[in-house]
């Protein structure tokens, strides 16, 4: 669509340092549109690319990489992109546990520089927090403490949600734990933002009184 | 802008942009973060329209008394002015979203005659989850109202409950607002987008759609 085909570009400090994007999409499609030239630029730039994608889509989202002129064989064979399976990382043992994944993801992070690779971009899809399993109801939770990793590093990690999707009260609270965000293919800094301390404080309220009300009953 | 129609609340100011969306998970939050707005309303003398759920109109009007109006007198007196849904939104078991504009700006044009300087507008939204002809055109009707409402002084306030809402309402609800009211907290909202450019990507998504489904 005209409207939202603006690709999103990350000049330099335009960011005001903040890295910890979250991108609404209506569509794959859409997501391609708008994050198809980041993607590329990555590439061009020698920059790593990590990608966590729901195992379903692997291939419509490698055929989606090769369209937009990336040459994915090469790039897979020689490790300037990795493409990881939900199940091989927040979803590994069958259950969500975002204390390891927390780990696991900064080790990601770690690792680009290890390899040569002075930026990693990570891009995640999200959908995996749909999936019944236990532990996913943490998304939220996670999602805020990746606050605290995120700005250790130089590496841009975007988070996509498929609006279709999720609920209106997650996706508000995805909202609100990241400083950056893509909505309607436009990349702004979000004043919704809410900073980790506080919102594992407001996280914390929410839970003692909900249990105090299921208590009452 | 007059400084006597200045509107504080929620940790903000309001400026020239007065067409808001308010996100809540509950009644509760909801009162907690509009009391002041309702309270300052009343105390100064503005006239107070809310079209609320039918289902919520006693909670809501125990929720007022509790933040120290006097709702009974309000009510007599014309100040305090609740209408449901059936006879705004829903009038004739129909969404019309033309009608439903012209309402709004002459419930605004009213105030000034009637002797009240402001209006605080207050609406309840879940009325577009029900089952009735036309309520797919909420998001174009909430783009439109932003061609009215900067004619006006008065705050506007649409309510969305998010647990009932589906996340790509709420995103193009949080796009057609020049300020949302998201997690208690008023901000000038940078996702806006004017009308013009909301209803031409409107067209544009409807086409996509149609030539999709010609295709198949």
């Amino acid at each position: 669509m005209a409207t939202q085909s603006h690709p999103i570009h990350f000049p330099a400090g335009s960011l005001g340092g903040q890295r910890h994007i979250c991108a609404f999409f209506n569509s794959s499609d859409e997501e391609h549109r708008v994050l198809g030239s980041f993607i590329k630029e990555g590439f061009d730039k020698g920059d790593k690319a990590f990608h966590l994608v729901n195992p379903d889509q692997r291939e419509d989202h490698l055929k989606r990489l090769v369209a937009s002129g990336i040459n994915v064989q090469k790039a897979m064979e020689n490790g300037q992109l990795e493409v990881r399976h939900w199940q091989d990382a927040p979803l590994r043992g069958g259950r969500f546990d975002q204390d390891s994944w927390l780990d696991s993801f900064e080790k990601v992070l770690q690792s680009g520089p290890a390899t040569g690779y002075a930026q990693t971009r990570f891009l995640a899809h999200m959908e995996w927090a749909l999936v019944d399993l236990p532990g996913v109801e943490d998304l939220i939770e996670f999602e805020t403490r990746v606050n605290y990793v995120v700005p250790k590093y130089e590496d841009i990690v975007i988070c996509a949600y498929d609006l279709s999707k999720f609920s209106a009260s997650v996706v508000m609270d995805a909202l609100r734990t990241h400083p950056v965000v893509i909505i309607g293919g436009i990349l702004q800094e979000n004043p919704f933002f809410v900073p980790p301390d506080q919102f594992l404080l407001e996280l914390r309220e929410q839970r003692s009184v909900r249990k105090r009300a299921a208590a009452a009953n | 802008m007059a400084t006597s129609h200045s509107v504080q609340f929620a940790g903000g100011t309001l400026g020239r942009q007065r067409h808001i969306c308010a996100f809540f998970n509950s009644i509760g939050e909801e009162h907690r973060v509009l009391r002041p707005f309702f309270k300052d309303g009343f105390d100064r003398g503005e006239k107070a329209t809310h079209i609320v759920d039918p289902d919520n109109r006693d909670e809501h009007l125990k929720r007022l008394a509790e933040a120290g109006i006097d709702v009974q007198r309000a009510m007599d007196t014309g100040q305090l002015e609740l209408r449901p849904w059936r006879e705004t939104y829903l009038r004739g078991d129909r969404f019309d979203q033309d009608a439903m504009v012209a309402l709004i700006e002459q419930i605004l044009q009213s105030g000034p005659p009637a002797g009240y300087a402001l209006t605080r507008l207050v609406a309840h939204m879940e009325w577009a989850l029900l089952d009735k002809p036309g309520v797919d055109d909420l998001v174009e009707y909430e783009t439109r109202l932003n061609y009215v409402l900067p004619k006006y002084d008065d705050p506007v306030i649409c309510t969305y409950d998010l647990s009932k809402f589906g996340a790509t309402v709420a995103m193009d609800i949080m796009r057609t607002h020049p300020v949302v009211i998201i997690g208690g907290i008023l901000q000038e909202n940078p996702f806006f987008v004017p009308p013009d450019q909301f209803l031409l990507e409107l067209r544009e998504q409807r086409s996509v759609r149609k030539s999709a489904a010609t295709a198949n």
